[in-house]
């Protein structure tokens, strides 16, 4: 059905267009037709495509380098790879998801690929952060204090009940159902809010599962000797 | 799955447009990746509050707006439209006193003569169904209101109206109960998956006009999709109110089948005298239903006017495997 040169069939639910190969018997959508506009080279389709999607470009963008000029870098560098060989990026959409959904993930793929091209895998802590002193007297307070023998310990130590807590989360966690698992890391691991982690994994009345699933890892943590009041020196109030 | 996930498989995943089976690898990646996670956790952040825009990026078409000469023309266009909303009634009641009942009013009348439980002119008559069902008829054909009524009027099941159904389960929905437990004669079809040819003589026994009995001529064909061999499973269902001697041939369809097309397609289409689909297509996206609810469901609503027939319709349910599990 794809020919070659003609577009594969594309539904967007989002945005609510269709475009189609076959399109001789098919009207098309305004919206589809826009696609194919842009993908025609025509210049003011392309604008508004990318006026409608750049928020969720940006945002994702955004989840990696809150740096605004770093931000806008990257942003522009997704725009050209969209647009590089007459669109050959955009033309390798499927339809299997709304395009401002698929964006947004090629958005936040050009992103960590040019971090990491310029930081490093771990860019998130080799990133070199440039600060006046004169403007942050506490930070040059606290990297002083890293030479106090006694602040040094507690760091370690610290570090070390962290990787122990740790490590009993994650053997609880392994516990889970496999839905209940995702749900709980990417709340508490990846730092996804309740409601849109829920909308992910597609699962109604997310919070009271939520609830359920901690009330279980904590009766399997205390089980295992787990307490709060075991790791409190470590890390203060813990619920 | 080996290396990670595409950037089709994570949009498709974050739009619950995967397959249940295709789903349920990428759940099972995400519980063993840390950077695909990540990039879910990420995209779907940004899809759930994305960003406001720089001051300098602007749609292309409001800036081109703004750039526009100040000319008066609103009130120009203002006395343009209202004659041509003028001149338009005034040619549709012009038409209308001319020509014959009009399709939608034809339909109305027909939708009548079902809730009244009589039988269409210019058919053949139909066997006395019994009283049960007599009973049941108005009842499972509600009276036309508009589009969103069409769904029940056509035997649509629930997750026409977004609720979450096993796609591809039997659709009772609008079925009372001696309907449901009454064998169908075009059930069997269905159940061996075979494709029963257009005009088969053996299913003329159901008359065409007996609505009340709602006989569902169904039929289910299979396929793979080309993309990567992955098995799809898709099934073509034809049910509603289609007299099984004149099946749809699903043929033509199978080209869409086989392609990865998503959901929420209808598609409308005429069907001639011998059965075939008509080259008169139109797609829409219809019925998205709420992200959550996660269906592999499409619709088509089928309508076709065999000749020397009443119009008749159905419906078109193009499943893609099984909803995931909620």
């Amino acid at each position: 059905m794809t020919a070659s040169g003609s577009l594969p069939l594309a539904v967007d639910r989002g945005g609510g267009f269709l475009v189609l190969t076959e399109t001789s018997m098919i009207p098309l959508s305004l919206a589809g037709i826009r696609l194919r506009r842009v993908l025609a080279g025509n210049e003011d389709a392309w604008q508004e495509l990318v006026g409608q999607t750049a928020g969720y470009m940006l945002a994702a963008i955004h989840r990696l380098t809150p740096d605004e000029d770093e931000k806008m870098t990257i942003f522009t560098t997704v725009l050209e790879k969209l647009r590089e060989r007459d669109f050959a990026k955009l033309r390798s959409f499927r339809g299997r998801s709304s395009l401002t959904t698929w964006l947004t993930v090629v958005a936040r793929n050009v992103a960590l690929d040019w971090l990491r091209s310029k930081y490093g895998r771990d860019f998130r802590g080799k990133k070199v952060v440039v600060v006046s002193i004169d403007q942050e007297p506490a930070l040059v307070n606290r990297l002083s204090a890293g030479s106090d023998p006694a602040v040094v310990l507690r760091g370690e130590r610290r570090e070390r009940a962290g990787a122990e807590l740790l490590g009993h989360v994650v053997r609880a966690l392994a516990d889970l159902p496999e839905t209940e698992r995702l749900l709980v890391r990417l709340v508490f691991f990846q730092g996804l809010k309740i409601g849109q982690a829920g909308e992910v994994l597609g699962i109604p009345r997310v919070y009271k599962v939520l609830e359920r699933v901690l009330r279980r890892l904590r009766s399997v943590l205390a089980a295992a000797g787990v307490t709060a009041e075991r790791f409190a020196d470590f890390f203060g109030e813990t619920t | 799955m080996t290396g990670h996930l595409t950037e089709d498989d994570v949009a498709g995943y974050l739009d619950h447009r995967l397959d249940s089976r295709r789903q349920r690898e990428v759940e099972a990646h995400l519980a063993g990746c840390d950077d695909c996670l990540a990039q879910v956790a990420d995209v779907a952040a940004a899809l759930a509050e994305p960003a406001s825009l720089p001051q300098g990026l602007v749609p292309a078409r409001e800036a081109r707006w703004e750039l526009r000469p100040a000319i008066r023309w609103r009130p120009v266009f203002g006395v343009a439209a209202v004659l041509l909303v003028v001149l338009s009634v005034a040619v549709v009641l012009r038409v209308e006193r001319r020509l014959p009942l009009a399709p939608a009013a034809e339909e109305r009348a027909t939708d009548q003569i079902l809730a009244e439980g009589r039988e269409l002119p210019g058919e053949p008559a139909a066997p006395a169904p019994p009283r049960e069902q007599t009973k049941a008829a108005p009842a499972s054909v509600p009276a036309r209101r508009g589009h969103a009524d069409d769904s029940s009027r056509l035997g649509l099941a629930p997750e026409a109206k977004g609720d979450a159904v096993a796609a591809g389960a039997p659709s009772v929905s609008l079925e009372t109960e001696s309907e449901a437990s009454r064998p169908r004669a075009t059930e069997a079809p269905v159940a061996q998956g075979v494709l029963p040819a257009p005009g088969a003589k053996a299913e003329r026994g159901v008359p065409f006009a007996d609505h009340a009995r709602k006989a569902m001529a169904k039929v289910e064909a299979s396929g793979r999709s080309r993309e990567e061999g992955e098995p799809f499973d898709p099934r073509l269902r034809l049910e509603g109110e289609l007299a099984p001697a004149e099946l749809v041939d699903p043929s033509p369809l199978r080209g869409l089948l086989a392609e990865d097309w998503g959901a929420d397609l209808v598609i409308r289409f005429a069907v001639d005298a011998a059965g075939r689909i008509g080259p008169d297509w139109t797609c829409q996206p219809e019925l998205s239903p709420s992200r959550r609810e996660r269906l592999r469901v499409a619709l088509a609503r089928v309508r076709f006017t065999p000749a020397g027939r009443e119009r008749r319709r159905g419906v078109l349910r193009l499943a893609q495997g099984e909803p995931a599990p909620r």
